[in-house]
């Protein structure tokens, strides 16, 4: 018979061997155990230093998105879109979202190429408060029009303008600023109060300020590229159902065309600012000058074109300054994202450096500037009184304004064939992030749209229909996004809305059409599995029952016991 | 023995060293904060409530003069239970919503960071409540309302449905014994409870097994289960597969290790029947094979929309498994008896034919049948091996095959959870894929376990029968008798034991149809 | 047998302890980042803004999806620190520090975000040394990332590096100007005497303030700005004000309390600091508790232990704060161990708090004439403070200098007759001794 037992001298020597190594173990597991726990206090904290907020949000002064387009409605007329303020959660009561009363907004437009304002529009805004100290509510009953003794807060704007070298002239004063859309208890007719907030002044110009439905539709998981996303999760929009801070001004093309004259000069740039007060403490604290906060010409510059790094530089400068800092030009001839896309798809990214993105980004479409895009569409170059050697390539959005309004409006805009879409201007459904996909990939140079991107983020339209009339955009939404049953329908911004149904979020829950295949799978792998199972009991009896016979006779169990 | 040792040292120690504690400090959540836990169980007549209050290090400090009434410096048992009473009708007047009297107190207090110490409360109140028919009931709790901290509700139904609650069945906290230390999530800060009933039975928190115990195994595993359903429901990349089977498997040895799936019955049967290694195999194969098919049965079913609540449904498999564990016990049991009547002769069951009374062991029958131990060593295994199997094969296999699937017939709820997730989530196959992951590793343990057993039976027998062997003194002889004695009875204390566990499980199960 | 069966215990055996091993480490992976806990919301909670939280949600759910997105994680530090200093509950340090450590884990270089983030933290654990240094590379790496400013103005400034402070907040202000500029702004401005500069820029931090915790905390300095300059009823304002947009708010009950002891409603203000000790327990407010219990002549010693304990679990997790340490050292009577926790503290920054607390440590210690060169280096570093112009006189008196100790003791009672429920006392009756002689 075998024996367990070794020899007494090796017994020893592996023990203490043993012994050893079982202290090494240990050792090293409680090394690796402690070096896991944070470090560091997370005791007391001592207020022997004042600690001073850190977190710098400033929402308020937060440009989210810029349209410029031909009023399809009112021939001769350019409106202007600009959003301030973004995810603004509907029912964000008490303080809800008030435009800055101590910022500057700006509209401004550059028509003769040199990156320097030409037609300069400014906002600002001052509160009504009646609220006195004792409450925090915005209204203390229902607010049927804007002059409604219950509406204890509401703000009015001031829309001044200034042309080349010319003064700062005052357009409108105390424009009523449609409020925040409290809910249906407190504002039960809001489409009142939006048509009461719509103003028109001398020169025919019309304006708009106050909460709207973020017009917006993306799906922003696409830029999780950057984070090592890859694509596959698209086709929710991710602003739905948030509402945004508009201001909106249509005004005559003469007003913002260079010398005037459409006809001949009928390219324009325009972006939008925001600025504050510069604080000198040198001054102690006094003012001196404002700083510019916020800027944006192009959608999702920041995101697409230019790494977050450079976006506060982004935000500080002009677009004077863009072609002077070598690394904002570098993004855009040397872009991230088709890299990331090669990466992913496989599709080659087109050979840098992209000159048709230069083309489309920095110097508008145009053949006038050597670049790869044979095409004469919406640069500053193709206006015949712009001296060609004065023009600076910038960021911002370039509208050509006699391009003509297209009856078949296609979301895809220049890339499908519709030149008056996107990025000659920005209507409200021109679908951006697609475009400027395609166009990384190279599409405006090939004129092909790269088919493995076709669908893009999925998200082809807002969830809400925009209005045919000024100003567009949809009413606030009501509901929060965040509960059960968010994110609804608003209706347009006059009730004879237009097409488009509404877009929910596509949330990808297994379909009811599972079922059959899945029960049929579940079916046949219960079954199989039974089967296994009573084969192989079958088996186990059939093979013993052989063996059982030969012990029935009871002596007979006392063979094995002999081996 | 010695490469056992060797082998476990370092995960004991990794398990003592990274225990879910708080690195610098002994209280979890800082040194300042009150974190309190109301555990509420509606009832069709009243509502209990558990409420625990942990309390860090400063707050005791605080409250040490209302503890210590008498002043001398030290916390006498009745000084504690006095200010535990007091304490706990105060929560209980700041628990509103109900009129709670105050059934049990309690306070604990144990060692902390920097030589202080932190206090732990538990409150156990009740008030009537008519929930006997379709009701909702708000619960507000305003204890130390100021004091930051960790606040939980929970909330389970005994004896009627819970509809439709604002607060989650199970405590993520382990009812402030553990508590979640992952990146993103905030602290808990509920403070309120809305939850609407109606009259029904089997609600979810009765049936299924909680693991809220205080052992650590379990806290892992509530952990693994959450990451888990999280991993099935989010973004699918190779990795993450890899992950989720590779956890899938985990999770299902770790639930074979935990109590159920029939693993009493399972060493009951393997140590009534001297099983071999086949037997503990096939067991653990069974046990797997119809958990597995029943889980994804029961999620075919579940998902394709029936009716029936999938909490009633565990209930009648529960009541179906113990009815079978019944039955095999039963069989076991009146195998012992036949045999003893019959005067069977294997190796154990001799030294009883020789007595011919219902008494195990004389001495002389004691002595017989441990020569037979010793004059067989191995032969005596392989003889034995033979003698079982051939003796028992009709009633052993269809025993082995009972125990099985009354093993196996209770899916667990993780199990089901994971694949119902999967199936809504659109990924049928991978959910799939996971489950018969997890009865593999459930059929690991299983295997471990029975093999484990199936050693230590004969390392038991080998060790009595050296005992007798190397001339021992009466200690020695004592034992071996012990043993012996132990022996021969387990075929019969085995099958009485199966049958109160199987009488168990069926009653239980039925108590929650019912 | 033996060898089949030992080796079937072996493999038995190496099978449970894989699996136990198994599950342990399993158990570790998901203990890391698993799903949220069910956070159950009433059905009827209040609808204030809250800005920290939302964005704080909406961070955590961005990161389940996709946790590679180190701006996020940086940025959720970033959150929880706030969330730490407004709740005043230290086991946010502790979530913030993972979560800033996920950032730098998870993009190393060139992380502007990260690093600012990690600064703020070694502000937040007084190591400003290391803060100034993340916060120089963060500025190296984006010169235009306004929150790497402004913890290097924290840094500079509580370092004491008055004109790389100053520097910092101007940049700061220049590229974002908004309420923690502001806010940074109106510091640099009282520590250097300009109060009502201070105030006006304060009161600017408040009107651009829409979170209630930023309210609370503009209202909260402009109550101490009053307060300091000893005018009670401005104060007492101010603070009811930030406590009707946060109740919760300790330091606006702390200011409160501090009002209504200087009024010598001392059983209110006595009340309302065992409510704020019980509330957040910290050694400053045990201290001050102590302090004022000592002034209405009650039992200062159940509020002093409390502080020392208090203070040595703070220290036991690591931290370091010499001024608390030195104050506990003055209020137990132990002067030279307040000697010592000064010198430590000064040895590690030159902000002029601390040369203020060197000299009264060394006056305690009876080294008057080294006590003076601090007092006065504190006193003409411009910031108009009575505790600094206190400590001068007394430091003077018992030098013998009587004009010079007068002059001071007149002056901290001019800037706020109400500087200290104990001390102020003891100026006036110094003032008194030194007047006549």
């Amino acid at each position: 018979m075998r024996s367990n037992v070794t020899p007494a001298s090796t017994v020893g020597g592996r023990r203490a061997s043993l012994r050893r190594r079982a202290a090494l173990v240990a050792a090293a597991a409680i090394a690796v155990g402690t070096s896991l726990y944070g470090l560091g206090p997370g005791g007391a904290t001592a207020s022997s230093h004042r600690e001073a907020p850190l977190i710098a949000a400033d929402p308020a002064a937060d440009n989210t998105d810029l349209y410029a387009f031909v009023s399809p409605e009112r021939a001769g007329y350019v409106t202007f879109i600009a959003n301030w303020i973004p995810f603004e959660e509907p029912n964000g009561g008490p303080n809800f979202y008030p435009f800055a009363t101590d910022a500057r907004y700006y509209i401004k437009v550059d028509n003769n190429g040199d990156a320097i304002e030409d037609s300069t529009f400014r906002f600002t805004f001052t509160n009504i408060d009646n609220r006195g100290n004792d409450t925090f509510l915005y209204n203390n009953g229902p607010v049927t029009s804007l002059d409604d003794q219950n509406l204890l807060f509401k703000q009015v704007m001031k829309v001044e303008s200034k042309f080349g070298d010319g003064p700062w002239v005052t357009r409108a004063t105390n424009a009523p600023v449609a409020p925040s859309r409290v809910g249906a208890a407190s504002m039960p007719d809001y489409q009142k109060l939006r048509d009461q907030s719509v103003f028109t002044f001398p020169g025919g110009w019309k304006g708009f300020a106050g909460q709207a439905d973020d017009a917006f539709f993306l799906d922003l998981r696409v830029f999780d590229l950057l984070y090592g996303g890859d694509l596959s999760e698209v086709g929710q929009d991710t602003v739905a159902g948030y509402n945004v801070n508009t201001i909106a001004l249509q005004v005559p093309f003469k007003d913002v065309a260079l010398n005037e004259d459409v006809k001949r000069n009928p390219v324009i740039g325009v972006w939008t600012t925001t600025e504050r007060k510069r604080v000198r403490l040198a001054n102690g604290g006094g003012s001196g000058g404002w700083v510019q906060v916020s800027r944006l010409g192009h959608p999702l510059v920041n995101e697409v074109v230019l790494p977050a790094g450079l976006k506060d530089a982004f935000n500080a400068i002009g677009p004077v300054k863009d072609a002077g800092i070598p690394a904002v030009v570098k993004r855009v001839t040397e872009p991230e994202v088709p890299k990331l896309i090669e990466a992913i798809y496989g599709i080659p990214a087109p050979a840098t450096p992209r000159n048709d993105l230069v083309e489309i980004f920095l110097t508008g479409i145009t053949t006038k500037a050597g670049g790869p895009i044979k095409a004469d569409l919406n640069s500053q170059l193709n206006n015949a009184d712009v001296n060609p050697r004065k023009f600076r390539p910038s960021e911002m959005l370039r509208l050509n304004l006699s391009v003509p309004v297209s009856d078949n409006p296609n979301r895809l805009g220049v890339l499908a064939g519709d030149l008056q879409g996107f990025p000659n201007g920005r209507r409200l459904a021109d679908d951006v992030l697609d475009i400027e996909l395609q166009a990384l990939e190279g599409a405006a140079q090939t004129g092909k749209l790269v088919d493995a991107l076709a669908a893009g983020d999925a998200v082809d339209s807002n969830d809400n229909a925009f209005g045919d009339k000024f100003p567009y955009v949809a009413l606030p939404n009501a509901v929060a996004v965040n509960t059960v049953g968010g994110g609804t329908r608003a209706g347009s911004s006059d009730q004879s809305g237009s097409t488009d149904p509404s877009q929910g979020p596509a949330t990808s829950l297994g379909g009811d059409s599972d079922v059959m295949p899945m029960a049929m799978t579940f079916g046949g792998v219960a079954a199989g599995m039974g089967a296994v199972f009573l084969t192989l009991w079958w088996r186990r009896r059939r093979s013993t029952g052989r063996h059982a016979k030969q012990y029935e006779n009871p002596a007979d169990l006392t063979i094995p016991l002999q081996q | 023995m010695r490469r056992l040792l060797l082998a476990l040292v370092p995960t004991a120690v990794l398990a003592v060293v990274l225990w879910p504690a708080s690195p610098a400090s002994a209280h979890p959540l800082g040194n300042f904060s009150v974190n309190q836990y109301v555990g509420l169980t509606l009832r069709p007549d009243r509502v209990d409530a558990t409420v625990v209050v942990d309390t860090a290090e400063i707050p005791t400090l605080q409250e040490r003069p209302a503890m210590d009434a008498s002043r001398d410096g030290t916390i006498s048992p009745s000084e504690r239970a006095a200010y535990a009473g007091r304490t706990c009708t105060t929560v209980a007047s700041a628990l509103r919503g109900l009129q709670w009297t105050v059934g049990r107190s309690e306070l604990t207090l144990s060692a902390g960071a920097g030589g202080l110490e932190v206090s732990r409360l538990v409150c156990v109140l009740s008030a009537p409540a008519r929930l006997d028919r379709p009701a909702s009931l708000r619960v507000d709790n305003g204890y130390l309302d100021d004091h930051i901290g960790w606040r939980e509700i929970v909330a389970v139904g005994a004896g009627l449905r819970i509809v439709e609650s604002s607060v989650p069945a199970r405590s993520v906290s382990d009812e402030l014994r553990a508590y979640p230390s992952d990146l993103l999530s905030s602290t808990l800060d509920v403070r309120s409870a809305v939850v609407r009933v109606e009259p029904g039975s089997g609600s979810a928190g009765s049936a299924a097994p909680v693991t809220s115990g205080g052992d650590p195994l379990s806290r892992w595993m509530a952990a693994l289960d959450r990451r888990f359903t999280s991993l099935a429901g989010g973004t699918l990349t190779p990795l993450v597969g890899l992950l989720a089977v590779g956890l899938a498997i985990v999770l299902g040895a770790g639930h074979a290790a935990l109590p159920g799936h029939g693993k009493t019955v399972l060493a009951a049967y393997l140590a009534g029947k001297r099983g071999r290694r086949r037997d503990a195999l096939a067991v653990a194969g069974t046990v797997t094979l119809t958990h597995t098919g029943g889980v994804l049965v029961l999620g075919l079913v579940l998902s394709a929309g029936t009716a029936i609540a999938g909490d009633r449904i565990i209930a009648w498999l529960g009541l179906v498994s113990g009815a079978i564990v019944l039955i095999v016990g039963a069989g076991m049991l009146r195998g012992v008896l036949r045999r003893r009547r019959l005067g069977r002769v294997d190796g154990h069951s001799r030294g009883h034919a020789h007595n011919g009374h219902s008494h195990d062991h004389s001495h002389d029958g004691h002595g017989h049948s441990h020569d037979g131990h010793s004059h067989d060593g191995h032969g005596h295994d392989h003889g034995h091996d033979h003698g079982h199997e051939h003796h028992h094969h009709g009633g052993g296999r269809l025993g082995l095959a009972g125990i099985g699937l009354a093993g196996g017939l209770v899916p667990s709820p993780s199990a089901l959870v994971v694949l119902l997730a999967a199936i809504g989530l659109g990924r049928t196959a991978f959910g799939v894929v996971l489950v018969v992951a997890y009865g593999a590793g459930m059929a690991a343990t299983l295997t471990g376990a029975g093999l484990l057993l199936l050693a230590l039976q004969r390392r038991l027998s080998r060790a009595t029968a050296r005992g007798r062997a190397s001339a021992g003194g009466r200690l020695a002889a004592g034992v071996s008798r012990a043993a012996a004695r132990l022996n021969a009875a387990t075929p019969a204390a085995t099958a009485a034991l199966v049958l109160l566990v199987g009488a168990g499980l069926a009653a239980r199960a039925a108590a929650s149809v019912l | 047998m033996s060898s089949a069966s030992s080796r079937a215990v072996r493999v038995t055996v190496t099978v449970a302890v894989a699996a136990v091993a198994l599950v342990l480490v399993g158990g570790i992976v998901g203990r890391i980042s698993g799903p949220s806990p069910v956070s159950a919301r009433a059905a009827d909670q209040a609808t204030t803004v809250d800005r920290l939280e939302q964005s704080i949600t909406r961070a955590q759910d961005r990161l389940r999806r996709v946790p590679g997105d180190w701006r996020t994680w940086a940025g959720l530090g970033m959150a929880y620190l706030e969330r730490a200093r407004v709740t005043t509950d230290p086991v946010w340090y502790a979530k913030a520090e993972d979560a800033v450590r996920q950032s730098l884990r998870v993009h190393p270089k060139g992380n502007t975000e990260g690093l600012t983030a990690r600064g703020a933290l070694a502000n937040a654990r007084h190591d400003f040394g290391a803060a100034r240094t993340d916060a120089l590379a963060a500025v190296t790496s984006n010169q235009y990332y306004s929150e790497a400013y402004a913890v290097l103005a924290d840094a500079e400034t509580q370092l004491g590096n008055v004109k790389a402070a100053t520097a910092a907040v101007q940049r700061l202000l220049d590229l974002r100007p908004g309420l923690p500029a502001y806010a940074r702004a109106s510091y640099d401005l009282e520590l250097r005497g300009r109060t009502d500069q201070a105030r006006d820029l304060m009161a600017q931090a408040l009107a651009a303030a829409v979170d209630r915790y930023d309210i609370a905390f503009c209202r909260t300095q402009l109550g101490d700005l009053a307060f300091n300059a000893g005018d009670l009823a401005r104060a007492d304002l101010e603070y009811t004000a930030g406590l009707a947009a946060d109740p919760s708010s300790i330091t606006l009950q702390r200011g409160r309390a501090r009002v209504a002891a200087a009024r010598g409603r001392m059983d209110q203000a006595l009340a309302d600091y065992a409510v704020i000790t019980r509330r957040a327990p910290t050694p400053s407010h045990l201290l001050e508790y102590a302090e004022l219990s000592r002034a209405a002549g009650r039992d200062a010693a159940t509020p002093l232990n409390l502080a020392a304990a208090a203070h040595e679990l703070f220290r036991a997790n690591g931290g370091i704060d010499g001024l608390t340490g030195a104050a506990l050292a003055w209020a137990t009577g132990d002067p030279a161990r307040a000697l010592a926790e000064a010198r430590a503290e000064w040895s590690r920054r030159r902000h002029v708090d601390v040369a203020d607390t060197l000299a009264w440590s060394l006056h305690l210690s009876g080294k008057d004439t080294e006590a003076l060169r601090y007092a006065r280096r504190a006193h003409s570093s411009g910031a108009r403070s009575a505790v600094y112009a206190y400590h001068l006189g007394m430091i003077e008196k018992s030098l013998g200098s009587v004009e010079p100790a007068r002059r001071h003791l007149r002056e901290a009672l001019a800037i706020n007759p109400y500087f200290s429920p104990v001390d102020a006392s003891l100026a006036r009756q110094a003032l008194t001794e030194l007047d006549s002689r």
